[in-house]
């Protein structure tokens, strides 16, 4: 009986031990002061100041009063993914080789995203329809150098960075980590939502985004969400999970289901998250993460879903270090946009919701942000020392669509609505204030900040860029068109698809693509190349005199001010892939769109009629980034590639990225 | 059996609620132990005991007949044979016992299901309330085309908030409620339809106090026999009544295995009471 009573008693104090207690995660020693960056994308420092100065912001000028306040210099070109990149290693784009959004492949003139891309696996075993990868598929990171924070583990520092941008797949070097912009959706697209309505004719094709036309029969919807294609099929189907709606027009309401999932939505009411789960195979499984948005019943039934994006519980892409780190905070907060840029800004752009409904989502994705930023933060605070990188990108996505509430002379300034959103931006950097308040306070009752200890902590809040009003669009093709450095297939705008599809290669000397990349059409370097080597830089130069010249007849404004050579970099060792020329934009102006991704023929200027009013995306000494501090740094930082190097002396490690093996190693 | 699950509930609600505060791999590992001692009690006095102890020796002869003899093909095939016919001798000894234990163990998992089964709704969170009608009568109801909303009413107490205005969904023959738990503790919902009216609990946790592990009942159903056997944890709905089923959205539950992985209850009960009746076996005098 003794056995009994001794085998029953040790499992009961094992299970009491364990469960009571929680199984105690050790958060480890780590060297050197607390360093807290907090990350706000675009905040201006003129506006910053304009509401410092009007006591909206009593936080930043607590700051201010501690350790200062300055404009940070951003990269060129300004653009987020570049400035980052430069926060990310201190280099400039010639060194860490991101420069804008979208590059091209030389050899197939194929545009493609600049940060990242999935890769298939190499090797499979097929079985009837079915293949097997022997090898793994996997996501390709196209930055080059070494993050600062490899730098500061080496030195045992515990660092934690939450999505960082033009960090995906995550860097794995990081104690704890969080991709951010660049991460895709689970159709590897940057998000793709699906807009499903009964109303005919109503799919068009629209960027960012999917509309599928339904019937309804009895009050009854059946829908399927749209996966990417099912990668273990040797012929692949698009892989979907079947969804039923019952409206009740009485009540203006639905009851949905999704596999065993059953909710009530109202109009107008967004659902909680909910799990998609895309059968590959009965073993195989890709699970995602949606939330739903009723749009309305009657006249038209309108449901809008989100882009599915990996589900944190499960993520089939490497979003998190340690892999498990995104479970954890989905599940001491709850599940969250995983995406890189949440703020649906397309459902804008392309007319799909109003600007209430864009906010209300984009207010979801950011107090998604500011929630887990609490938990984030008490867990940085249980440990010694140690850095936390923690990015905020609301205050940027909302300030591109609807930057025009401040500025009544913006071509697309609607009095009516515009002007009830005057204060909009505004009140989103009052919501950054409140997160330094929290963390000062935090710092100041736990870490002793302000006691000028040895080891007192350092706030840093900074930004990549500012932001400024985008009025007048510039056609970089259709200019290098009008002035015959390239020659369209079809002179018809209308037959253009963009993508550089509509270049006539073998009478083109230069082309656009990307927000701010010129390149020459160099033999030997791109597959249908016409200009020799011997002479690119002539071309080159006399490209920079004619646009530095180009003058918006409308305005008699010079639309470009500023004029980059590759050559001008400091670091080439990334360089190779870039641009020969990034173009800046003057006061009002930036690329548009349409030439951005590879669109050849039409008009060299337009007015920026669309609702993305404001952008960073031009000269970049207009558009410099914020810098506050708790205390002065020890190594002053001008631009944001100090930056980096300038925290690594917090913890009195020297030279960046020299230190750190050199630029273009490392990492792939 | 409306009386026998009464009776089980007011058992099981007592015993287990000393245990209510406490990781749920407790009570489990307690009504382990309890359940692998019980099965080894009615296992002796309901198995033939010399019948098993004497097949387990023919099966372990013919294991070892075919250890010594593997350069024999027949020998070992012919051990073989006869290993698959003592097994199944073996299984028909344990038909017996099985048949007696079928029914205590089947309530007591119904029962146990709806202590560790399903995780309580917290202060804030949401859920369906949703109510099956039963079917109409369409001389009465003028057929189902016509599926008229019926005057259906849900009473909400304090503590929990109706966000949503009652879903008719007629193909299904349901009307849908979506709920807010407001407050802790165990509510009653008054469902009103043809003059009657049909309670059904929810409840939700008390954050204050930690995880408290007592019934939750997800369903409430018409009063059929395997339903009742299934769904002990309210009294059943009236038969002839009009409304099949009430049903709340819990999520299932996990338990953490001791710290090890977070399982089922249900699979660590039978990993437990396996371990606790093996272990057990020669102090109770049983051959397994």
């Amino acid at each position: 009986m003794k056995r009994l009573v001794s085998l029953a008693a040790t499992m009961l104090l094992a299970g009491l031990a364990v469960t009571c207690g929680g199984v105690g995660v050790g958060v480890g020693p780590s060297e050197g002061p607390k360093v807290i960056v907090l990350g706000f994308d675009g905040l201006d420092p003129a506006l910053t100041r304009q509401l410092i100065d009007e006591g909206r912001l009593p936080n930043f000028a607590r700051l201010e009063t501690m350790g200062g306040f300055t404009e940070l210099e951003t990269t060129i070109p300004p653009h987020s993914p570049v400035a980052w990149s430069s926060f990310i290693t201190g280099m400039d784009p010639g060194g860490h080789g991101i420069f804008d959004f979208l590059h091209r492949d030389p050899e197939t003139m194929i545009p493609y995203p600049s940060t990242a891309a999935a890769s298939s696996g190499g090797l499979y075993l097929d079985v009837g329809p079915w293949q097997f990868p022997l090898t793994g598929g996997d996501y390709e990171r196209f930055r080059h150098g070494t993050p600062f924070w490899d730098v500061l583990e080496e030195h045992g520092v515990r660092t934690t960075v939450i999505r960082m941008p033009a960090n995906f797949p995550v860097s794995g070097t990081a104690s704890r980590e969080l991709s951010g912009m660049g991460t895709s959706d689970v159709l590897g697209t940057d998000g793709t939502f699906t807009f499903y309505t009964s109303e005919l004719f109503a799919d068009r094709d629209i960027s960012g985004g999917d509309i599928v036309e339904l019937d309804i029969y009895d009050n009854v919807v059946e829908a399927e969400l749209l996966g990417p294609p099912n990668p273990l099929l040797r012929e692949p189907e698009q892989l979907t999970v079947p969804f039923t709606l019952y409206l009740d027009p009485e009540t203006e309401s639905a009851k949905i289901e999704l596999g065993d999932q059953e909710i009530v939505l109202e109009v107008g009411e967004w659902s909680d998250w909910l799990e998609v789960d895309f059968e590959m195979m009965p073993t195989q499984h890709l699970r995602g993460i949606c939330r739903m948005y009723l749009r309305a019943i009657e006249p038209e039934f309108e449901l809008y879903v989100s882009p599915i994006d990996h589900d944190p519980i499960s993520p089939a892409a490497p979003i998190s270090t340690p892999p498990d780190f995104a479970a954890e905070l989905a599940e001491a907060v709850d599940r969250f946009y995983t995406e890189g840029m949440p703020e649906d800004t397309k459902t804008l752009t392309e007319g799909v919701f109003t600007p209430d409904e864009f906010l209300a989502q984009a207010k979801i994705a950011g107090d998604e942000v500011a929630e887990q930023y609490g938990y984030v933060l008490d867990r940085f605070l249980e440990q010694r020392g140690g850095f936390l990188f923690y990015y905020f990108g609301n205050v940027d996505q909302i300030g591109h669509v609807r930057w025009r509430s401040r500025d009544p002379e913006h071509p697309a300034y609607d009095p009516e609505s515009d002007a009830a959103h005057a204060d909009l931006i505004p009140t989103l950097y009052e919501g950054l204030d409140a997160i330094v308040g929290q963390t000062l306070d935090r710092l100041e009752a736990e870490a002793g900040l302000g006691d000028g200890g040895a080891d007192e902590p350092l706030l840093i809040a900074m930004s990549d860029h500012g932001f400024a009003s985008w009025r007048r669009a510039f056609h970089l093709n259709a200019w290098l068109f009008e002035r015959g450095y390239l020659t369209a297939r079809s002179p018809d705008p209308y037959a253009d698809e963009g993508f550089l599809l509509n270049i006539d290669w073998d009478n083109t000397r230069a082309y656009g693509i990307g927000f701010s990349g010129l390149y020459v059409n160099l033999r030997g370097r791109e597959r249908d190349g016409t200009v020799t080597a011997a002479e690119r830089l002539d071309l080159v130069r006399e490209l920079k005199r004619e646009l530095l010249a180009v003058v918006d007849p409308e305005t008699g404004q010079r639309a470009i001010t500023e004029v980059h050579l590759r050559e001008d970099y400091a670091f080439q060792e990334g360089a190779a892939i870039g641009p020969d020329l990034i173009v800046g934009y003057g006061q009002g102006y930036r690329g548009a769109t349409e030439s951005a991704s590879g669109e050849v023929v039409g008009e060299v200027f337009s007015d920026n009629d669309s609702p993305w009013s404001g952008d960073h995306m031009m000269d970049h000494r207009l558009v410099p980034g914020v810098l506050l501090l708790s205390r002065p740094l020890g190594r002053p930082a001008r631009s944001i590639v100090d930056l980096p190097g300038s925290i690594l002396a917090e913890y009195g490690v020297g030279e960046f990225p020299s230190l750190a093996g050199g630029a273009a190693t490392g990492s792939p | 059996m409306s009386l026998l699950n009464a009776a089980l509930r007011a058992v099981f609600d007592v015993a287990l609620r000393p245990f209510a505060a406490l990781p749920p791999i407790v009570p489990v590992t307690v009504v382990a132990l309890v359940s692998g001692i019980f099965a080894l009690l009615v296992y002796r006095w309901t198995s033939n005991q010399p019948a098993i102890a004497a097949v387990k020796r023919r099966l372990f002869g013919h294991l070892l007949e075919v250890r010594l003899f593997n350069d024999d093909l027949r020998a070992v095939l012919a051990a073989q044979l006869r290993l698959l016919r003592e097994n199944l001798t073996y299984l028909r000894l344990n038909l017996v016992p099985l048949l007696w234990m079928i029914v205590p163990f089947m309530l007591l998992i119904a029962q146990l299901q709806f202590h560790y089964g399903y995780d309580g709704l917290e202060v804030g969170e949401r859920t369906l309330l949703i109510v099956d009608l039963a079917a109409a009568d369409p001389a009465v109801a003028g057929g189902e085309e016509a599926a008229p909303r019926p005057p259906i009413e849900l009473e909400a107490p304090p503590g929990v908030a109706v966000e949503t205005a009652d879903v008719w969904v007629p193909s299904l023959r349901q009307v849908v409620w979506r709920l807010r738990a407001d407050e802790p503790g165990r509510h009653e919902l008054v469902v009103r339809a043809d003059g009657a009216a049909f309670t059904k609990s929810l409840f939700v946790a008390d954050p204050d106090a930690g995880a408290l592990w007592v019934r939750r009942s997800p369903t409430r159903r018409r009063a059929a026999i395997l339903d009742q056997l299934l769904y002990p944890a309210e009294p059943s709905l009236p038969r002839g009544g009009p409304i099949e089923r009430i049903d709340v959205q819990y999520a299932t539950a996990s338990i953490s295995f001791f710290g090890l992985f977070d399982v089922h209850w249900l699979i660590a009960f039978f990993i437990l009471s396996l371990a606790f009746a093996f272990a057990l076996r020669n102090r109770f005098g049983v051959t397994l």
